[in-house]
């Protein structure tokens, strides 16, 4: 187990790679030079533009400018922001935190309103509790999460007074973003945990389970549940990428802190070093949780094994 | 000074029905580090009508209530000498005293009132500005505000380590600064500078503790500001909000303010919620007690709801406007151009988009604006009759589908909008309008960053703009020859005759000489009809009624010093 996670680590260093090249070269495939929009407005002389450009080290070749970014990158050094002259690295560092509590609170509430809806759905299927599960989840796939955000805002914090509009603050402001990025990631796992379950429900084995006087509590949850869950957690760890875009919508929606509206400020910039880190980053924290994903799928089935 | 009014052209676009979304705020970052810098001139505008009044009425009571401000931007930075977002203006402009006040039509016959310095004299060719300054003054970390903190101020301005943005602009042609004892200082400049005295009553200028700039360095001060003003800095979760809170010891406020000492409220927050919706409804629930950028629908919601007050405060420099591209055909014809000119009707415009939140324009400066001449209003009012004609004798005779003709050749304008940043609707009216008298506008959008470089090649005919500016010296941003290819002056237009009145108008100092020069030159660019102005941005704020005494500079920034929370 250790060997193959240290190998799949040292597989990823070549997409992590790829992917700051890719993000290098259609950065600068945009039109707009970041020195001059730092100096928009300032009545800047062309020779001062030229002067924030070497600053910069922009007026550098692509590939001495993207070699000189991996070379520092190898040293742990992601640079500095061109807007706020901070260490990209501490920006990072000050945001993340309040996006990894939402992304993992918004999976836990996902995670549980799902696997519960599922599992319901696909004992009593075709009941009304399925009916009702079925319903929720197409409305969560069909409303998209910005919508949904300012609806919820409406509803409990301005008619109802409940929780705050303003996303901050402890437990009760995140309750509303969370929901808001967690009802329809919820809905999908509700629809593939329902599947699944189904699917193994009618498995030979699960006959055998019950023949053998086993409740069916037991049944279900212990010996079918694990199986179905396999493509539910392959599912999570895709997710995690549609999680962190929706991030960025509802983190702005709710005036929240996070690398989501960091890398929308740093985008409308131009702040080159700024989008880097962040898509490195996240990057990398996309890496590191699918490698989770398949650790995880040894521990649900024994069948599998790496080494 | 460009685009002074930052935050006003952000709260003029966010007003914009419909614009509540990203997009308005992409653009207004890239306007306000326009308009760096100048802004805030005028603090005292509202307050200078009780001044006299109440001089040492000293607070007896110790300062309280906490405010909240919901404002769209986050600041990148708290240096003023290095910010030209409006976002980083507001917070500055309580954290830091001027040196002097710029209060226009607040007292006949004065437009300048004592802050920092007690009196000023400007050499005849305003290239030597001294200062007198008060000897009372301590900086937030105890440092006594010397001769001495000016100077460090300006020279970290001026320093490359700096990467001041705005108020380098402000500043002008800075030579160096001579400290003649603690209390008397006289900047020098290597030509004339006739803006300083505007450019310096903003808070992008104003004294920084030289102990903070020697402590956190030119570029570690952006996070740990020091001034001299009413509140001072607590902390700033970026991208969350940024707090300020009274200083006990300020007892040096303007003599125009309403009261003297501490300031009365114990504590601002400036919360930084980026979307105007979530701003309308963190009002509602009380979250935030004041909020900026509202969608105009939301503004007319609370203009009628018993709880609330919107206030409005007026601004200078040059309304929302359309720039005409005088080199790209057909618009590089004068006669084009006028015909657009009479085809525009901007109170139809008004009356379908901004009906009672703003005015139309007529004129290429804002009233208010020094040298701002009401007669030339009257230049082009809505005529069709009269834009058709000119169209005729340019040779643009009525063709197939209603669209003039010439040399077989349909008369038709590239109208490139700076998408989502207010235009988009303005521009849709204005092509309907000028249909009317045969034009046929093709409308598309870029966003702001990549569209200026647009601008700049001048693919277009039709460009947005506003601009905000303390001094009529935005002319030398906006129209000179050299600006074309770099600058803001997307109208292509270069006339030496208007250059050349531009720096005579910057020769000097004294208001009444200054005046008629950029009275001229305002005179020629607008026969050139190389603008369209279009409405009168204002500031537009929406507060609670527990927020009283809110006071606005002259670019309208609120000024939380007089300001109370009724319980």
């Amino acid at each position: 187990m250790g060997q193959f996670i240290g190998r799949r680590l040292i597989g990823s260093l070549p997409i992590l790679f790829g992917i700051t090249a890719l993000v290098f070269l259609i950065l600068h495939l945009i039109p707009g030079d970041p020195a001059q929009i730092m100096l928009f407005g300032t009545n800047a002389t062309p020779e001062q533009v030229v002067h924030l450009r070497q600053a910069l080290g922009l007026d550098r070749p692509l590939l001495v400018q993207y070699g000189d970014f991996v070379w520092r990158l190898l040293h742990g050094d992601l640079g500095v922001s061109f807007l706020s002259q901070r260490r990209v690295a501490e920006e990072i560092a000050i945001q993340f935190p309040a996006t990894a509590t939402l992304a993992l609170v918004t999976m836990v509430i996902a995670a549980g309103i799902g696997l519960g809806a599922g599992v319901l759905g696909a004992v009593y299927r075709d009941g009304w509790v399925d009916m009702l599960g079925t319903g929720f989840s197409v409305l969560g796939v069909a409303v998209p999460n910005f919508w949904l955000s300012v609806l919820l805002i409406l509803v409990f914090a301005v008619h109802l007074g409940w929780l705050p509009a303003l996303g901050e603050g402890g437990v009760r402001g995140i309750i509303l973003p969370a929901a808001s990025l967690g009802w329809g990631f919820s809905a999908i796992i509700t629809r593939l945990c329902r599947a699944s379950l189904i699917e193994v429900l009618a498995q030979p084995y699960v006959s055998t389970a019950y023949a053998k006087g086993l409740r069916a509590r037991v049944v279900v949850l212990r010996h079918a549940l694990k199986n179905a869950l396999i493509p539910v957690v392959t599912l999570l760890g895709l997710q995690l990428g549609n999680l962190l875009s929706g991030a960025v919508v509802v983190e702005t929606i709710f005036g929240r802190q996070g690398i989501g509206s960091l890398a929308v400020r740093a985008i409308q910039a131009k702040d080159f070093p700024t989008i880097q880190g962040v898509v490195l980053v996240v990057a990398l924290v996309y890496v590191l949780v699918n490698l989770l994903v398949d650790v995880m799928y040894a521990a649900l089935d024994p069948r599998v094994h790496y080494g | 000074m460009k685009m002074r009014r930052v935050r006003r052209a952000l709260a003029a676009k966010a007003l914009l029905p419909g614009e509540r979304a990203g997009g308005v705020r992409l653009t207004r970052r890239g306007l306000l580090a326009g308009a760096a810098g100048f802004g805030s001139a005028a603090l005292l505008g509202p307050l200078v009508r009780t001044s006299g009044t109440t001089p040492a009425a000293r607070a007896a009571t110790a300062s309280q209530g906490r405010v909240v401000f919901g404002m769209w931007q986050s600041p990148e930075s708290l240096d003023p000498g290095t910010s030209g977002l409006i976002s980083s203006g507001y917070i500055n402009t309580n954290m830091f005293d001027p040196l002097i006040w710029h209060l226009p039509g607040l007292r006949q016959g004065q437009d300048y009132f004592p802050g920092l310095a007690l009196r000023w004299e400007v050499s005849p060719d305003a290239k030597r500005f001294t200062f007198y300054l008060r000897k009372d003054v301590k900086f937030h970390d105890g440092t006594p505000f010397t001769a001495q903190a000016v100077k460090d101020t300006l020279e970290h301005i001026v320093n490359p380590e700096t990467k001041s943005r705005s108020a380098i602009t402000a500043l002008g042609p800075y030579s160096h600064t001579e400290v003649k004892g603690d209390d008397v200082v006289t900047i020098v400049f290597k030509d004339s500078n006739g803006a300083f005295l505007n450019n310096v009553a903003t808070a992008g200028l104003s004294p920084i503790s030289p102990a903070a700039l020697k402590q956190y360095g030119y570029q570690g001060v952006s996070q740990h500001p020091v001034g001299t003003g009413p509140f001072k800095f607590q902390e700033w979760v970026p991208g969350s909000h940024v707090t300020i809170v009274a200083n006990p010891d300020y007892n040096w406020a303007p003599a125009v303010a309403h009261h003297q000492g501490p300031p009365h409220l114990a504590e601002i927050t400036y919360r930084i919620v980026p979307d105007a919706s979530t701003r309308f409804n963190a009002l509602r629930t009380g979250e935030v007690l004041i909020a900026e950028n509202l969608a105009s629908t939301d503004v007319t919601v609370l203009q009628r709801a018993p709880n609330f007050t919107v206030f409005t405060a007026s601004v200078t420099g040059m309304p929302y406007a359309i720039m005409v591209n005088a080199k790209r055909p057909p618009t590089d014809d004068l006669k084009v151009r006028q015909a657009l000119e009479f085809a525009t009707n901007q109170e139809a415009i008004i009356e379908a988009l901004y009906k009672g939140i703003y005015q139309p324009a007529h004129n290429i400066f804002l009233p208010g604006t020094l040298s701002y001449d009401p007669s030339l209003d009257k230049m082009y009012q809505y005529n069709p009759t009269r834009a058709k004609s000119l169209l005729d004798e340019a040779g643009w005779k009525a063709g197939s589908g209603g669209i003039r003709q010439k040399d077989g050749q349909p008369l038709r304008l590239q109208f490139i909008n700076i998408a989502n940043f207010g235009f988009d609707q303005i521009s849709q009216l204005l092509q309907a309008q000028w249909q009317d008298v045969g034009i046929q506008t093709d409308i598309s959008g870029q966003s702001f960053p990549t569209v200026a470089e647009t601008y700049n090649k001048g693919d277009h005919n039709l460009a947005d703009f506003f601009y905000y500016s303390v001094d009529p010296f935005l002319m030398r941003a906006l129209y000179a020859c050299d600006q074309v290819a770099h600058g803001f002056n997307w109208m292509h237009y270069c006339d030496p005759q208007v250059d050349t009145l531009v720096s005579k108008g910057n020769a000097t100092a004294d208001p009444t000489k200054r005046i008629p020069f950029f009275r001229q030159a305002a005179k020629l660019a607008m026969e050139a009809a190389v603008v369209i102005p279009i409405y009168q941005q204002r500031a537009v704020f929406e507060a609670s009624n527990r927020v009283q005494a809110l006071r606005f500079t002259v670019n309208g920034f609120p000024i939380f010093y007089d300001a109370t929370l009724r319980a």
